[in-house]
């Protein structure tokens, strides 16, 4: 090429050559490591939250899970002998420690220490490097890890109570030393007897599935809404606070919420899968009829009748309406659909297709909390979007975008500009 | 507030810090006349028109240096003039911007030779729609075939100000400067093409811009529309879109949909000559980047070396690349003896680090190329498609609709290729 170039004339100015460089001379900066390192910042908050709710032990899972991950990392490229080239390297160990971090957010705080080192290392070595690596996995990792160890530590991953610190004890309290549920009326309201400093309660989402149960024989179901709202729940600000048990990060929904603003301004995730999830939810737990004794079986849909459950007012208590801000907030909701489902190797490419995804994790999600033969599956909303996952490359195909000009009548005028002058 | 703009905008596209603080408010100003001028004698990719004269032979200003014969094919270059008074050197070739080693003629200037003035204003003729596109033509300008007898008619025709590339600002400057001349030749070029509607579009967010041409063109067939001045919403088949709701088929020409579209720049050019007979050898162009002190939107002759304008600017090397036109999808420059064309609207000398100098790493299928598409590709299935050389499958994505306006390439986290891959399916869909 230099050559060729100094045959032109080029008035004084041969032999320069200005540097060679291809287009385009401008970036959005969103380069793929910065992506994997916004999704490890946006799970730092709800990290931190689990630090206060659940005592330092929440520290020493998360770090647990992160460093098997990344053992797990080390693995596959010992394995394969492969890495990407220049700063993209630095992503692939971000992406490891960030899918070993989400996992860890799914995990009970009292689990023993092997749970997070088998589920981190499970997570990346085969939900990532096994089954397509970074960038065409099918199955979100964190929750290939967390499907792993559901199955091997299902008595430790989903008790039927979980811990969390109570009042006064916060983020140095023994997790270990609980109080039994009696003795509990709202995380504020009470507090527990000398020397025990954490409650063990079941979770709220747990509770909630009892009333939509038939099984006879599953243990004392409510007399009505109302008694299940005002005595077997917890206050509903708790939940959003995140003074329930859970996971140690999927509890407390400011810091969820905060870590995906913060990939929502960044430009690193859509709105789509979030608001689609929160919306089928809502809207579904407003009409899941419930399985209860009410007031008059058979009359029309409104209050009166019992359908649809929002409508529900016990007492001049909006019980209903209660019902469905616990199905939002008392679970795993917030995590999976903020910072899970909107992972974007393992959700669909077009606006579309997010729709389509957030509205499938959404039903899923309630079919597997209110069906009424094995209602509150443990981990429901984890099952909803690796079932969803299996279904992108389907949804993928089916909801690609028009391209411009090829709409089926196209308006073809005479093809003027291949005509020639008469 | 994108989701209320989706009438007269497009879906996808990005709204940038378009760099035009500097470059907007710089005034048109010529470029002293560099002593030795190489006009290439063809402006883009068509074939070259044939040169004309011999070493040795004094030109006046506007003289023809090659000619376009009679009939010849639309690929062929216009008529070549000469910018200023000036002796052949030589029949040479030279680099564009565009294409390498163009066939070109190489001149030596006259002192003080100046761009020739466009005379006394005497209103524009009345010229049937051949005479018209016969004279843009012997002014070197070419125009698409439209509005003749026997053709069909011609709903819009649609006068272009818009300009949502980033830093350049000649649209802009020459809708400020010349806003009413615009607006007269946008009706007069309407009344001869027998246009139904003449629009110009501009870009919504210059408030008092608008409201000067609105009252320009009142009385005047001209409508003056806005939109939004997201990248790349100048391009032409969403220019099309915004105003006529028409949809350009994938690969083919607005005209096939009864829409003609120009440029505020060429559309001055053809009044020029149109009211004083002065061929198209000057561009307008915005030289601007971190290199440059000044930046200046400049007029400058047909055949002036980047290399002049670099020193005439007073740029300072070390630059890291030299673009004429858009940063998203202009190549770099080779070296200073490239010349700009009339397609040129930009000359830019930038100094910073070269951000996508970086390997490709694999898609993590953020989907961010296909959901900023304006026209709706999946450049990452067709770059995946390419890869795999199954190209027939890929010319199914519809590549031909590709407006090479590099978002995809822009967006790209793994910066992949995603454009060329494009670019690659749509030739062989094309059969080019």
């Amino acid at each position: 090429m230099p050559s060729e170039f100094d045959s032109v004339p080029t008035g004084g100015d041969s032999g320069t050559v200005y540097p060679a460089a291809w287009p385009p001379h401008i970036h959005s900066g969103r380069y793929v490591e910065r992506f994997h390192l916004a999704f490890g910042l946006a799970a730092l908050p709800a990290l931190l939250a689990g630090c206060v709710l659940f005592s330092f032990r929440a520290l020493l899972i998360a770090s647990l899970a992160t460093a098997s991950a990344l053992a797990g990392q080390a693995l596959c490229q010992a394995v394969s002998q492969r890495s990407a080239p220049g700063p993209a390297r630095r992503g692939e160990w971000w992406h490891a420690a960030m899918l070993g971090l989400l996992f860890a957010l799914t995990l009970p705080v009292t689990v023993s220490l092997p749970v997070p080192v088998v589920g981190g290392f499970v997570a990346v070595a085969i939900g990532k490097g096994l089954l397509g690596g970074l960038g065409n996995y099918v199955w979100h990792p964190a929750l290939i890890g967390w499907a792993a160890v559901h199955l091997i530590f299902s008595g430790q991953v989903a008790p039927e109570r979980h811990a969390f610190l109570a009042r006064d004890h916060l983020l140095t309290g023994a997790i270990h030393r609980t109080a039994p549920e009696r003795d509990f009326y709202g995380f504020a309201a009470s507090r527990p007897p000398p020397g025990r400093e954490a409650w063990l309660l079941p979770r709220p989402i747990d509770t909630l599935a009892a009333c939509y149960d038939t099984r006879e024989d599953r243990g004392v179901r409510p007399a009505s809404l109302l008694q299940l709202v005002r005595d077997r729940l917890p206050p509903w600000a708790d939940t959003v606070r995140g003074h329930v048990g859970g996971g140690l990060g999927e509890t407390c929904v400011p810091a969820i919420a905060l870590g995906g603003l913060l990939l929502l301004s960044g430009g690193y995730i859509r709105w789509h899968v979030p608001v689609t999830v929160f919306a089928t939810v809502a809207v579904l737990a407003a009409v899941w009829p419930l399985q209860l004794p009410h007031a008059a079986a058979g009359a029309i849909p409104g209050p009166a009748s019992g359908w649809p459950p929002v409508l529900r007012l016990e007492e001049g208590i909006p019980v209903g309406a209660a019902v469905v801000l616990f199905h939002l907030t008392g679970g795993g909701l917030w995590l999976a659909a903020l910072l899970i489902a909107t992972d974007p190797i393992s959700t669909p490419l077009t606006d579309r297709g997010q729709w389509v995804f957030g509205i499938g994790v959404g039903l899923l999600t309630m079919v597997a909390r209110c069906n009424n033969w094995a209602p509150g599956l443990p981990g429901g909303v984890y099952w909803a979007v690796l079932g969803m996952n299996t279904l992108v490359p389907l949804i993928d195909r089916c909801t690609r975008r028009r391209v411009f000009g090829t709409r089926g009548r196209v308006r073809r005028r005479a093809a003027i500009s291949s005509r020639r002058t008469p | 507030m994108a989701l209320l703009n989706t009438r007269t905008s497009f879906s996808g596209g990005v709204f940038l810090d378009e760099g035009k603080s500097v470059t907007q408010h710089r005034p048109f100003a010529d470029l002293p006349t560099p002593e030795r001028l190489i006009v290439p004698l063809a402006q883009g990719n068509e074939l070259p028109a044939e040169s004309c004269v011999s070493p040795g032979q004094d030109l006046s200003a506007g003289q023809p240096l090659a000619v376009s014969p009679e009939n010849a094919s639309p690929r062929r270059s216009p008529p070549v003039h000469a910018p200023v008074a000036a002796t052949v050197v030589d029949n040479t070739f030279v680099d564009t911007p565009y294409r390498d080693r163009v066939a070109a003629v190489e001149l030596r200037t006259n002192a003080g030779a100046i761009r020739p003035q466009a005379g006394v204003p005497e209103g524009l003729p009345a010229w049937s729609a051949a005479e018209l596109l016969q004279r843009a033509r012997d002014g070197g300008i070419a125009l698409p075939e439209v509005g003749l007898p026997g053709g069909a008619r011609l709903d819009h025709l649609i006068v272009n100000g818009l300009e949502s590339e980033p830093v350049q600002a000649v649209r802009l400057r020459t809708l400020i400067e010349h806003g009413q001349a615009v607006v007269e030749t946008s009706a007069w070029l309407g009344g001869i093409l027998n246009a139904r509607r003449v629009h110009l579009i501009v870009d919504r967010a210059r408030r008092s811009l608008l409201a000067r041409l609105r009252a320009a063109a009142r009385g005047t067939p001209v409508r003056v529309v806005s939109a939004p001045n997201k990248y790349p919403q100048s391009f032409t088949p969403l220019v099309v879109r915004a105003v006529t709701r028409r949809e350009v088929p994938c690969g083919g020409q607005p005209e096939d949909i009864g829409v003609s579209t120009i440029d505020v720049c060429t559309l001055l050019a053809l009044q020029q000559a149109a009211r004083a007979g002065v061929a198209r050898t000057w561009i307008a162009v915005t030289v601007a980047g971190d290199a440059v002190p000044e930046p200046a939107n400049l007029r400058v002759p047909l055949g002036t070396t980047v290399g002049y304008i670099a020193r005439s600017v007073g740029a300072r090397p070390p630059w890291s690349r030299v673009v004429a036109g858009n940063l998203f999808a202009a190549p770099a420059l080779r070296g200073p003896g490239t010349v700009l064309t009339t397609h040129t609207s930009a000359l830019l000398f930038l100094r910073y680090a070269p951000p996508a100098v970086r390997d490709p790493v694999g898609c993590i299928r953020c989907g961010l190329c296909q959901s900023h598409c304006p026209v709706g590709i999946d450049p990452r299935a067709v770059l995946d498609l390419v890869e795999r050389r199954r190209l027939d499958e890929a010319g199914q994505r519809h590549p031909a609709a590709c407006i090479d306006c590099g978002l995809c390439d822009y967006m790209c986290p793994s910066s992949l290729p995603l454009m060329r891959a494009v670019q690659r399916s749509r030739r062989h869909a094309l059969g080019v």
